[in-house]
Order: structure tokens, then sequence, then C-alpha cells
């Protein structure tokens, strides 16, 4: 892959990678820092992108990959979570998913990750193999981070 | 569960607007790495630098200097310097290979966790071996130099008093790299073990 035809690619990407930074981190700056190391990262390990996958999949596995080894200056506040407004960040977003952006920021790294591939529709084989859980595991553990989103979301259906 | 699909959707969609400028995506991937086995390299490539320099420098003074009891210190620092530049080099030459970025996310955390520990361990021996024999027979030349009529070396004393200093410093110094090891890099390390504990779990 020639460099113009790797910024076109992460360019047509970039959600996910927004995502990603928005996700594991709290503030702008660092958001910056860790954009500007994933293209870094990923332009460093192209070489291993086999046309065959999917773009998307290889820069989902280079993103986490370079945000869970990378010393970050400072851990999500999850207390202070559910004070924040997320909204000006996201205008365009409602409450609802502005809820549940919430919760899944205050999700352990592990549970973000799976629930963020889920919802990004990949199948268990995938996220398994993104991530070196078991297909058996990550369905379990699905089956436990969305139970514990719904509850969050619809608080007053589980009282 | 469609549910928190379609609220996810909302989200994607949103976050779709962001564009990034090509020549952003240009600067970025021509910067310097910020990660922590980069910046270890970094400092690791300073440190291998000034110790070659020291060990040049000590070359130059075993040459020139006459006197032998200064010789033999030189001679010593000589010797416990090629060692440390040889543990610092090696240091260096694990952090050039770069972790795959390819791998499973488990695959790359447990790699990264072990070059750091590594790096680490490397530090901490480079610290038994140069800090001690440095202050030690930085002294005894600062003391000859501030007084060259003392003939230093000749008695048992002066050889105990060297040994009997180094015994001390090199736990010392030992101590305080790992400390300072664990207060650079500790939260770092727990953050790596924490997510592959996590990730074992389920494996």
């Amino acid at each position: 892959m020639t460099e113009s035809e790797f910024i076109k690619a992460i360019q047509a990407h970039a959600a996910i990678i927004h995502k990603i930074t928005y996700l594991y981190l709290d503030n702008a700056e660092d958001r910056r820092d860790m954009m500007q190391e994933i293209h870094l990262q990923a332009w460093k390990s192209i070489h291993g992108f086999r046309g065959d996958a999917r773009f998307s999949t290889w820069l989902y596995r280079i993103g986490l990959n370079t945000i869970f080894s990378y010393r970050r200056k400072k851990r999500i506040e999850v207390d202070s979570l559910e004070d924040r407004d997320f909204s000006f960040e996201s205008p365009a977003i409602s409450d609802e998913a502005d809820r549940l952006m919430r919760a899944i920021k205050a999700l352990s790294d592990v549970d973000k990750t799976i629930i963020t591939l889920h919802l990004e529709d990949f199948d268990n084989g995938e996220i398994a193999e993104m991530t070196g859980l078991t297909k058996n595991n990550v369905g379990v553990k699905l089956h436990r981070i969305k139970d514990n989103l719904k509850k969050k979301l619809n608080p007053e259906n589980n009282e | 569960m469609n549910e928190l699909k379609e609220l996810w959707g909302e989200i994607r969609s949103d976050a779709d607007l962001e564009l990034i400028a090509s020549s952003n995506i240009s600067e970025h991937i021509r910067s310097q790495s910020q990660s922590t086995t980069a910046l270890l390299r970094q400092k690791i490539g300073w440190k291998l630098a000034f110790s070659l320099m020291v060990l040049a420098t000590i070359l130059v003074g075993v040459a020139l200097v006459q006197a032998g009891a200064i010789r033999i210190l030189l001679s010593i620092m000589l010797g416990f310097y090629l060692i440390g530049s040889t543990l610092i080099f090696q240091e260096y030459r694990l952090l050039s290979k770069s972790v795959d970025m390819n791998q499973n996310l488990l695959g790359a955390l447990q790699a990264f966790h072990q070059r750091i520990s590594d790096i680490l361990k490397y530090e901490e021996l480079v610290s038994m071996v140069l800090y001690p024999i440095t202050a030690t027979t930085g002294f005894l030349l600062g003391m000859y130099l501030f007084n060259p009529e003392t003939l230093m070396l000749n008695e048992t004393m002066d050889w105990l008093l060297l040994l009997g200093s180094m015994i001390v410093l090199v736990p010392i110094a030992y101590f305080i790299n790992k400390k300072w090891n664990r207060h650079t890099y500790g939260a770092h390390l727990d953050q790596l073990k924490a997510n592959i504990k996590e990730l074992e779990m389920g494996t």
C-alpha cells in the first residue's frame, strides 16, 4: 500500500480512531496525541495488513494495541462520568446515545473493547481473534456487559 | 440488543462527520513515537552515548596517567564501564526491535509487558555495575587530585575502604534504581498486567 492509499484508507475509517480515542481517553489533548500515535503505528505496521482482510478490522486491532500499550497519563475518572455532559462534544446525538457512551466509558478497558467491537458489528469469532479471548468467553462476557448496560440505560425497568 | 446498536449507530454517524486532513496524517506518520518503548529507547540511546564518552575519557586517562594507584583505579573503572556499556547496548538492541502490532491484543500486551520488564531488569543491573564504582573511584580520584602526595592503594586498609564502600553502595544503587523504576513505570506495568490478567482469564 502506498502512502497516499494509506492516507485515503485512514481518512475513510477516521471514525474508528475517533471512537477508540474518545472511549479510552478523557481529554482532547491526550486524544490528539493518541490519534497521532495510532496513525504512526498503523503506518509502521502496514506490512501486516493482508488485502483479504477488512481494513477496518486491521485498524481496530492496531488502534486497540496502541491504546492499551500506551502509558496513559490519567485514567478515566469513573465517578465523574455520571455528572458529565458529553453532548457538547457530540452535539448531534440523543440523550440515550449520550447515556450509552457514558455507560461504555465507565466499563473496564477489556469490557469496553468487547462491547465496542460487538456494536461495530464484529462477530464473536472476530472479537476473539482480535483480543485473544476464546469465542465462548466473548459470548459470556458480552451477555454480562449488555445486561449491565441495559440496566444503566433503563434503571426504572430494573427496580 | 438492537436498541444498543441503534444508539451506537447515532454516535457512529456523528463521529463520521470528522475528517482528518491528509497533511496531518502525513505529518503523523513521520513523527517520533511517544510510546513507552520508544521513549525508553531514546533515553537509553543517550545513556549509551554518555557511557561511551566516559569510556573514551577513561581510556585516555589510563594512557596518560603515570601514578600506579590512579592507573589501577582507572583500569577498574574501565572494566566496569565496559560491562555497563555492553549491558546498555543490549538494552538498546532489544528496544530497536519493535513489538508486532499486528498480533492480537493479549499477545501485544504480553510482549510490551515483557519488553519493559526486561529493560528495567537491565537498568537495575547497570545501576549495580556503574554507579557504585563511579562514585567510589570518583571519590578516591578527587582525594588524589586534592592531595597528590597521598599514596593510595598501597596499604591493605585502602583496599578494604574501596571494597567496603562498594559493598555498601551496590545495594543502595540497586534499591534506588528499583524504586525509581517503580515510580516511573510501575503504574504502566500494573495497567498492562491488569488487562493481561483480565484477558488471560478468558482464554
